[in-house]
């Protein structure tokens, strides 16, 4: 399957010659409300070339010093998580060789591949923002689900979910314990007369790198209306960008992935806010590796 | 009337689906469905919004969906949200126009003491429109003149005449909020109002009984789109239910209701938004 070029930058770049690159993961087995995650990375690539590349707000355009997309991965039939070593292998090896890798799911379950890969670059974290909890040990039988995304990752290196309005007893006991679980979206979404979470409560005992995991399903449906996305609650768009923005000031972020896409026919807003996504973590990537002289230097 | 603490109170939904004066996009007759459908479909294993709350409820039919008559409308959710009442149960009415709120507090007989908290884009307070007095559009004035006090919160869209009939020939709406000190009293806090000055001017107006009503068009139209009257810059569904927590803080809930749900024009996020809502009321029995 060829997907194209994120944010179709001209001329083509060599992913050895590229800061980033853009490694689609079209993972779709076990989504609880609908199919489609499989053409999700498709329908955000073809979104992102309709997409101005420079971020106006960073002040960045993430193409400037090459930005490369590989072909899609495939993945096997093996059982659970082992189907998912492809991408775990994907992420580590342009990790290692020093680019910013941004996965484009796929569900959220690829969290269970990425995190294998991030086990044996070691001293790794995980920041993950999803709408549901991932912290289920099983969910129908099955060790990886959107659902045990966090709870696999967490058997490999260090993770902290925010940002969830869904949550099983069993979950959210278990994330407590173990202070996997941070801030639930009533926490951190902005309202006149509220005090937000600090968002240092995001990345609370994570080691200095870390990767961010980002299930798009954190949105509200006003801001992401698409299958399965229907539960009100969840955080603006102006709101996921600036725990973003918190993120990266906190620590070094040194890949990414956007996960729980379902592109609804007929409607392209929603490849279009996670092509946006794309690249907003694209451009504080940018911003991280690439620091601007301050005045007088 | 059970305090809030110790055992909360069973449920009994009271399905409404009246709708006979939809000024614009007609279809909140199938609200009720879509509610009910959404009910099911709540994670029931989910603990973020307190679902275990529904744990013993009913689901009742006030009228069928043809029903157009007012009167027979109005003899039949009262008779139900009566009985539910008796029975020691929470009712909670599903709608339907907001024409059932003033039919589901006739069930009180001492309106002086149920203290009426409505969230809605629009005043609802004619006197009568397009020939009725029982229209969705002058479902609040009905309140009023049975003796409720009432407090009006999230309001964008008036008319001048009939803010003036009940607060006053001074009623000036840019002020963003009014107050009525005659029997029985009214406080109206618009939305920018909400936005820059919080509750505290409607909190003076409660008593210790509410009966909340929720106009689903209250809500911003991204998202709460499946409303047939939509109406620019409403709450959002967090600062909704900061809003009941503050309100029903101390409080006692005699009753509630969510209407004008308009599943024609609904992806089906407004169906759950008001599935959620019910449920979050439920914790309050």
């Amino acid at each position: 399957m060829h997907v194209g070029q994120f944010l179709a930058p001209l001329p083509s770049v060599d992913p050895e010659r590229a800061w980033a690159v853009v490694i689609p993961a079209p993972f779709d087995r076990s989504a609880a409300a609908a199919p489609g995650a499989r053409v999700a990375p498709a329908e955000i690539v073809a979104a992102s070339t309709q997409v101005e590349t420079y971020d106006l707000e960073l002040g960045r355009d993430p193409t400037d010093r090459g930005l490369a997309t590989l072909p899609p991965l495939e993945f096997s039939y093996a059982s659970d998580d082992e189907a998912l070593e492809p991408l775990g292998c994907a992420v580590e090896e342009q990790a290692r060789a020093g680019r910013f890798p941004l996965v484009l799911g796929g569900e959220a379950t690829i969290l269970a591949g990425t995190a294998r890969g991030l086990r044996r670059i070691g001293e790794t974290g995980v920041v993950r923002l999803e709408g549901v909890l991932g912290g289920d040990d099983a969910w129908h039988g099955l060790r990886a689900a959107p659902r045990t995304a966090v709870r696999r990752c967490a058997e490999l290196v260090p993770v902290r979910s925010s940002g969830w309005r869904l949550a099983s007893a069993t979950a959210l006991e278990w994330s407590t314990l173990r202070d996997v679980a941070g801030p639930p979206a009533r926490r951190l979404a902005a309202r006149p007369s509220f005090e937000p979470a600090p968002p240092e409560e995001l990345v609370r005992g994570l080691p200095e790198i870390v990767y961010l995991s980002l299930d798009i399903g954190v949105l509200d449906p006003a801001a992401l209306p698409m299958p399965g996305n229907l539960e009100p609650g969840g955080l603006a768009y102006a709101d996921l960008t600036r725990l973003l923005d918190e993120v990266f000031r906190r620590r070094r972020v040194v890949g990414a992935e956007l996960t729980g896409l379902l592109p609804r026919s007929g409607d392209v807003l929603p490849a279009f806010v996670a092509a946006r996504l794309g690249l907003r973590i694209l451009a504080l990537a940018h911003r991280q590796r690439f620091p601007r002289p301050s005045c007088g230097e | 009337m059970r305090p809030m603490s110790g055992a909360r109170r069973p449920v009994t939904f009271v399905a409404a689906p009246y709708e006979a004066t939809a000024s614009f996009v007609p279809g909140c007759a199938f609200g009720p469905d879509a509610v009910a459908e959404h009910l099911a479909a709540l994670d029931t294993d989910d603990v973020c919004h307190g679902v275990g709350a529904l744990a013993d409820w009913t689901w009742v039919e006030a009228h069928p969906r043809t029903l157009h008559d007012a009167a027979a409308m109005r003899r039949e959710v009262a008779r139900h949200v009566r009985e539910a009442l008796a029975a020691g149960r929470l009712p909670l009415v599903v709608g339907g126009e907001h024409t059932v709120t003033p039919a589901a507090l006739e069930a009180w007989d001492d309106p002086a003491a149920v203290t009426v908290v409505q969230f809605d884009a629009h005043a609802d307070l004619r006197a009568d429109y397009e020939g009725t007095p029982w229209n969705h559009a002058c479902a609040m004035r009905r309140a009023l003149e049975r003796g409720h006090p009432l407090v009006q919160i999230g309001i964008r869209s008036g008319l001048h005449e009939e803010l003036r009939d009940v607060y006053g020939p001074g009623a000036d709406g840019a002020t963003g909020q009014l107050e009525r000190t005659a029997a029985p009293p009214a406080r109206l806090l618009a939305r920018g109002a909400l936005r820059s000055r919080g509750l505290a001017p409607v909190m003076p107006g409660l008593g210790r009984l509410l009966y909340v009503t929720i106009d689903l068009d209250a809500l911003d139209p991204g998202c709460a789109p499946g409303v047939g009257t939509p109406e620019p810059d409403g709450l959002s569904y967090l600062e909704l239910l900061d809003a009941l927590d503050a309100l029903l803080d101390g409080r006692v809930l005699a009753g509630a209701d969510v209407v004008e749900l308009c599943p024609a024009r609904d992806d089906g996020r407004t169906a759950r938004l008001a599935a959620r809502l019910l449920a979050r009321l439920a914790r309050h029995g």
